[in-house]
């Protein structure tokens, strides 16, 4: 094989590919859509945030009845004063003439219940909660147990476990304290979507191309002056590209709605790149998995009649991709499993499934390399093999190979 | 402007060179032993029935299908990436990307040829005077009718002056114009010395333009000659004569029919032209027109393959 001419001709195919689907209303649409989708949930939780801390006053009283003249202390909780009343009636009043925000009445009997009333205004239309049983319960408590035990011991009462935990080897030795950055691993996870959108975004575009060179019959012409491998090859570069710049163009948004938001009241992990090692595993596991499903997908144009048919089977191609979202929670919580292990040595579930375990420091240089030795060798027969699919049924219009029909092709290369 | 060729890979006179070639699908042989041969300057029209396994031979020797045996020399090196470059092909199932513009289209065609993109876009813009289409090229593929779509599918297979030119029925949908304009181009690549070979179900233009004629049916070659061979080899027993009286009696010679005021006579076995034309001349016949009546390619056609088959469309 020339590989300078295939090269050359696979650019010529790319450069058109990336150029034409670029072009595509459609493209720029779907392109603008996610990000605009993103900007609008975040304004409205923006929106909401500013509603919602508007509507909480910082400073608050509570008003109370106390029939048990056990309550007679510990008035200021943080923002919240909480003041006394002698009767039921006063109470009301002030809650009525808004001297109070809100009221409770403690009965006679609540050391035996621990029942107490809220006092409240007739609501009409949405009921939102503003009741502060937290502040309420702190305020109970502290003037329950003042004076009689300590203040640690008051504090335990209040907040019992700060569960920690240690970790020990096989030798019973302390294992290296190493916390999980929280960014990193949203990067990881992110990488792992960001895998399953290019497969599904790229390779649609591939099974789309082909579908409509296929029905408007210029496959013959291209055939006749580039080969099916170096036809696929330019696919796969070009449609690869338009949605890597789809999906970085995304991602950016994403970071520049993450800052968006960082600037409301909400608190962000620091946001900072992975350390190389990790960082190129991953780049390594997204190009290779881009590779073998796009390849698949090309299998898939190749062997379907319309864009509608191959629309409707390409779930065969996506469902692999997607399986190991399935599993993260007990990836997450035990990604040595076997389970986990399992999916990184299937090349059809590793992408995903690595990058989960990379983000988790959880996969051995071996296991590693065996993974991806698996991917690079299906890779390679995936690739020979929708050459000869390529080759045989890209011409056939109207009529989808049969199974039988198929497996003689894909043994006979013919 | 004329329509030059490009240069050659070898000095040989032999452009096409096919040595039997063999193709199976499934378990049928589409072509059996199939070998050809076409020369520079050189037009080969390629006719059969339908189903006959023209298109499969033509997929093979531009490397779209591999055959199961059998060799495909082009300009006398073996079928290769670059030597799929020197050939044109106008396939039968044709078709463009529509949304793209007229000399776009042309230009990423010539480069996937191996031109550079300048040298591709200025001979699409040529190339489309040359086809008196110079005022379509900035619109889009869409924009233009069939026979335009034609023409222009016509410009991106000689786009790269390619040494050799495979048409597959280049006529279909064109009207007498543009066909005509496109059998003085082809007329044109002649001279400059590419070989043609072109597939039909139209005899009268495989008689108008063929050099030579290659049928197959059933996936063999059944004819395979120059044309005017095959004519004199394929000549008839009649004869065709304007004369002024018909004798009653002229030995070697059968049924009478007169077409106005031409007579066909049916000579019996062993009788010769000469021997009739003497006998009329001796009964004092004047003789204004005497000729051995040669048969249509479309008689020799039914001849070879019968009948039953339909002339039209080719699905192979």
């Amino acid at each position: 094989m020339n590989w300078g001419l295939t090269m050359n001709k696979s650019g010529i195919v790319a450069r058109r590919e990336l150029g034409s689907t670029l072009g595509r209303t459609s493209f720029r649409l779907m392109t603008a859509l996610i990000p605009v989708l993103g900007l609008v949930a975040v304004i409205g939780f923006l929106v909401f945030q500013a509603v919602r801390s508007e509507g909480a006053p910082e400073e608050k009283t509570i008003g109370y009845v106390d029939a048990t003249s056990s309550f007679d202390g510990a008035f200021e909780q943080g923002l919240v004063t909480f003041k006394p009343y002698g009767d039921e009636a006063a109470a009301i009043g002030a809650l009525l003439d808004d001297e109070i925000d809100q009221l409770y009445v403690i009965p006679v009997n609540y050391l035996e219940t621990g029942v107490v009333l809220e006092v409240k205004r007739e609501e009409r239309g949405l009921s939102i909660d503003t009741s502060s049983t937290t502040t309420l319960r702190r305020f109970l408590v502290d003037n329950l147990l003042e004076g009689a035990v300590s203040e640690y011991q008051i504090e335990r009462v209040r907040q019992p476990v700060v569960l920690a935990t240690l970790e020990v080897d096989e030798s019973g030795a302390p294992v290296k304290d190493d916390p999980l950055n929280v960014a990193h691993l949203a990067f990881f996870l992110g990488l792992g979507v960001l895998i399953v959108i290019s497969i599904m975004t790229s390779a649609g575009y591939i099974l789309q191309g082909l579908n409509e060179e296929k029905e408007n019959r210029i496959m013959e012409v291209l055939l006749s002056s580039v080969s099916p491998s170096q036809l696929m090859l330019g696919k796969l570069l070009g449609l690869g590209a338009a949605g890597l710049i789809q999906v970085v163009l995304w991602a950016i948004s994403g970071v520049a709605l993450l800052l968006l938001l960082g600037s409301g009241d909400i608190d962000l992990p620091e946001l900072t790149l992975p350390p190389p090692v990790p960082l190129l595993l991953g780049l390594a596991y997204f190009f290779l998995g881009y590779a073998l499903f796009g390849t698949l997908m090309a299998a898939l144009g190749a062997i379907t009649t319309s864009q509608r048919e191959s629309s409707q089977i390409s779930f065969i191609v996506i469902f692999p991709a997607v399986a190991p979202t399935w599993f993260i929670t007990p990836m997450l919580t035990n990604p040595d499993s076997t389970l986990a292990t399992v999916l990184t040595l299937i090349p059809f579930t590793a992408p995903v499934t690595a990058l989960f375990r990379i983000a988790l420091g959880a996969i051995g240089p071996l296991e590693l390399a065996l993974s991806m030795a698996l991917m690079l060798g299906t890779i390679f027969l995936t690739v020979l093999l929708t050459q000869r699919l390529f080759r045989v049924y890209l011409l056939m219009y109207g009529r989808r190979p049969g199974i039988r029909e198929m497996g003689r092709t894909l043994m006979s290369g013919r | 402007m004329t329509v030059q060729s490009g240069s050659v890979f070898s000095s040989g006179t032999i452009a096409i060179e096919v040595q039997g070639l063999w193709k199976r699908f499934g378990d049928k042989d589409v072509v059996q032993d199939v070998s050809l041969s076409v020369e520079r300057g050189q037009v080969v029209g390629f006719v059969g029935p339908n189903g006959a396994g023209k298109t499969t031979t033509i997929r093979m020797l531009l490397d779209i299908l591999k055959p199961d045996r059998g060799s495909v020399h082009i300009l006398g090196n073996q079928l290769s990436a670059e030597s799929q470059d020197r050939i044109g092909y106008l396939p039968e199932e044709r078709g463009l990307y529509r949304g793209q513009k007229v000399t776009d289209l042309l230009a990423y065609l010539g480069m996937l040829k191996g031109m550079t993109k300048e040298g591709a876009s200025a001979r699409a813009n040529d190339l489309l005077e040359r086809l008196g289409m110079g005022e379509h090229a900035g619109k889009k593929i869409s924009e233009m009718s069939r026979g335009l779509g034609q023409l222009i599918q016509f410009a991106a297979t000689i786009i790269h002056r390619p040494s050799i030119i495979v048409l597959d029925e280049p006529f279909s949908g064109l009207d007498p114009i543009n066909v005509r304009l496109m059998k003085d181009v082809i007329t044109e690549l002649r001279q400059d010395g590419v070989a043609l070979l072109f597939s039909t179900h139209q005899m009268e233009q495989v008689e108008e333009l063929s050099d030579k004629v290659m049928m197959i049916n059933r996936g063999r070659v059944v004819l395979d000659d120059r044309l005017a061979d095959i004519k004199r080899r394929y000549r008839g027993d009649a004869l065709k004569m304007v004369v002024d009286f018909m004798p009653e009696e002229l030995d070697g010679t059968g049924d009478v029919h007169r077409d106005g005021d031409v007579y066909e006579v049916r000579m019996l076995p062993g009788a010769t032209p000469e021997h009739v034309l003497r006998q009329l001349l001796d009964k004092g016949v004047a003789v204004e027109r005497f000729e051995v009546a040669t048969p249509r390619m479309e008689d020799i056609f039914l001849m070879l393959v019968g009948s039953g088959h339909e002339l039209g469309a080719d699905h192979e």
